[in-house]
């Protein structure tokens, strides 16, 4: 079997869910709303008495993005108020336990996996398929068919490519493809519906490989007859393992004497980097953000991973599909003479409409969700289910990354300006809060930007955006960051925050021009993310980075000589804007690492 | 007693307000000279006009309150008062003789 760079992580297990803790959580609530309170207060004070009047060029954009930050905290604590699992039950057996049967004959319920490929590496996509061979299921009687939904069409025809069909005979599981690649994912995932029959299905994505109990203890989450998906959390089984801080220095400088290394190790020994340089652990994400909109019906589809009942996406297809001839007939209606439309128009309106189960979009699964909670006359349901059942790999280089996550913020925040959720009828109001949150947090580097500027522009201009760190800016700012870090850290118990907030504010470029890319109406591109590690360097992605660090140390630099002379004006200022500068400095950096990266082997 | 538990939650919820209303109004209130001044940050019962540095106009200002609203008698505000003219002067030649 052929070997790649993950193949050495196969043996890590997965990581156990966040147990509920009712205490936890109602201490987390507690602190929630004093973090509410508490920064209503310190906005108000910094609108009403803070401004500095001699630079409100530079004061009022940076209250705009204190404000703006702050409707993310609220939305924060409102997204983490509280766990609601679902009870996990059997397996199910019959339809019947699944369906109202009307009449219908009883049957085990039937079972397809989903495997959809595009041009990954056939050995990685065969992987996927023993894994899913491998499910295990209780009732002999249910049939469990495992397909390779190929968009590469690699059925042999093209010599080039590498034979996909061969792999899916050779592991004897269905093999389907389709002769365009209309609609990207969510048109190959039609077209493997529109060739099986089973009552339920799971999405893997090419490198998704289930665990063999994913069918054991999801399935049974279907019994709500009400129950759309079950979403299971992704687990990137191959994010960087943490190297000691000595251990680096001694590689990049070469070092060998030993009256040198003794000594790093001893100081240095203890300190690890490097672990998840790329930010890519999702455990925040699925453990306690998407978990807990279980506790608001809004626990969104992520695509691989994900179990569905085919009932729910061919409703919605069925009632889109009904809804376009309508509106199609109508149009037709008002363009000929009397309103009248032939039968052949009829016809050609008919065999032109199509039936699509995930909308046609870059961001299919999220898309799909928001249509299928705002059915309101089927009511479905989504769940999040706390443990790991599958695992897959992360993106190995910077330039990967950024591809995926632009795809992620492009794709989110085109459906925001184009069927925005909070306008969407159907969905509850709860619901639209928590979609809301989703796209929020692509507006925050309009924010993060401002934040990062402004200790900048302090050291050069010497202009405070308030009117002095006084006694009153701290009484009203620490407080509310202190208890805000506490209801950060109780709401995120037991899972390290480090990595993905420093992610948070250094990806501030890349999501900034997915913005402006969607504000400018450019087409979003479903870019499939490479699953294989490229150690090129790349810099040219961090050059804003570099920019702002320098500028920063600059600034800092400038302010010393200035202080050193006795002639700093505010030295106040430049400790507060000092201390802050360094915070970004730090987050920053981690995008120049991640750039610099090498794998060892 | 069970009957009553579904009260619990509704009631803590009234009390997390009401704290974080009072937490947020006494915030307001704090300036810098309270800060070893009463025996509490947040109950201003009992003054302890020693404690605090003698010559800003904070302490000047809420030495007058204190004495307003009861909380010195006119010795105690006389005696302070007189510190606090006297701090004033040494700060005043300390700095002119910088």
């Amino acid at each position: 079997m052929k070997q790649f760079y993950f193949s050495k992580f196969d043996d890590r297990k997965p990581y156990k869910s966040i147990p509920e803790n009712k205490y936890r959580t109602l201490l987390f609530q507690f602190t929630g709303i004093l973090t509410i309170a508490l920064g209503l207060s310190y906005i108000h004070w910094r609108w009403a008495h803070s401004l500095n009047p001699d630079a409100l060029w530079f004061a009022i954009p940076l209250v705009v993005a204190e404000t703006l930050s702050f409707l993310s905290t609220i939305l924060i604590v409102i997204n983490f108020w509280s766990y609601k699992d679902a009870q996990k039950t059997t397996p199910v057996h019959y339809l019947s336990e699944i369906e109202d049967l009307q009449e219908r004959a009883d049957r085990p319920v039937k079972i397809d996996v989903f495997i959809a490929t595009y041009n990954e590496d056939v050995e990685l996509v065969r992987l996927s398929i023993i894994d899913a061979k491998k499910m295990k299921y209780p009732y002999p009687d249910v049939p469990i068919k495992v397909y390779v939904l190929d968009d590469g069409r690699r059925d042999g025809r093209d010599p080039n490519k590498q034979n996909m069909k061969e792999v899916a005979q050779e592991e004897g599981v269905g093999y389907l493809i389709r002769e365009h690649n209309e609609g990207y994912k969510a048109g190959n995932l039609r077209n493997g519906l529109m060739h099986t029959d089973g009552d339920l299905f799971v999405i893997l994505d090419a490198d998704t490989r289930p665990l063999p109990d994913f069918l054991i203890n999801t399935s049974g989450y279907f019994r709500n007859k009400k129950m759309a998906w079950v979403q299971t959390p992704q687990w990137f089984y191959d994010t960087t393992e943490p190297e000691t801080l000595s251990s680096v220095i001694k590689s990049k400088f070469k070092l060998k004497n030993r009256f040198i290394t003794k000594p790093l190790d001893v100081v240095l020994g203890k300190i690890e980097v490097n672990e998840d340089v790329f930010g890519n652990d999702p455990r925040l994400f699925y453990d306690v953000i998407l978990r807990k909109r279980n506790n608001y019906n809004a626990a969104f589809c992520c695509g691989a991973g994900s179990f569905h009942r085919r009932e729910a996406v061919m409703t919605l297809a069925l009632k889109d599909f009904a809804e376009g001839i309508k509106r199609k007939h109508k149009l037709l209606a008002s363009q000929r003479q009397g309103g009248v439309v032939d039968i052949k128009s009829k016809r050609t309106l008919l065999l032109d409409q199509k039936i699509i189960p995930f909308k046609f979009h870059a961001s299919e699964d999220i898309y799909t969700s928001i249509m299928l909670h705002a059915d309101r006359e089927n009511q479905w349901e989504s769940l999040q289910h706390p443990d790991i059942e599958c695992k897959m790999l992360s993106t190995q280089d910077l330039d990967s990354w950024i591809k995926q996550h632009q795809r992620y913020a492009e794709g989110s925040l085109d459906i925001a300006f184009k069927d925005n959720p909070i306008f969407k009828k159907g969905l509850t109001f709860w619901q639209k809060v928590c979609y809301f949150n989703t796209i929020w947090s692509y507006f925050a580097p309009l924010w993060i930007l401002i934040f990062l500027l402004s200790p900048i522009i302090f050291f050069f201009t010497l202009q405070l955006p308030v009117q002095a760190y006084s006694f009153d800016f701290f009484k009203y700012f620490l407080p509310f960051q202190i208890m805000n870090t506490i209801t950060i850290t109780l709401g995120c118990w037991g899972i390290a925050t480090k990595r993905g907030d420093q992610y948070y504010i250094s990806s501030f470029w890349f999501m900034l021009l997915s913005l402006i890319s969607v504000i400018r109406g450019k087409k979003v591109q479903f870019n499939v993310t490479p699953k294989d590690r490229a150690n090129a360097k790349n810099t040219q992605h961090i050059m804003p980075h570099m920019i702002l660090i320098g500028l920063s140390l600059l600034g800092i630099t400038y302010n010393l000589i200035l202080l050193s002379l006795g002639h700093h004006p505010t030295p106040s200022g430049f400790a507060a804007n000092a201390f802050w500068t360094i915070f970004n400095i730090i987050d920053l950096s981690i995008m120049i690492r991640a750039a610099n990266w090498k794998s060892e082997d | 007693m069970k009957k009553y538990t579904f009260l619990v939650k509704p009631v803590f919820f009234i009390f997390n307000l009401l704290f974080a209303t009072w937490l947020v109004l006494k915030i307001e209130k704090l300036s810098p000279s309270d800060f070893g001044r009463y025996k509490s940050m947040f109950e201003h019962t009992e003054a302890r006009p020693d404690k605090v540095p003698q010559y800003d106009k904070y302490y000047l200002k809420t030495l007058v309150e204190d004495y307003r609203s009861g909380k010195l008698d006119s010795a105690m505000f006389d005696l302070q008062l007189e510190k606090f003219i006297d701090a004033s002067v040494n700060k005043a030649t300390a700095e002119k003789k910088k």
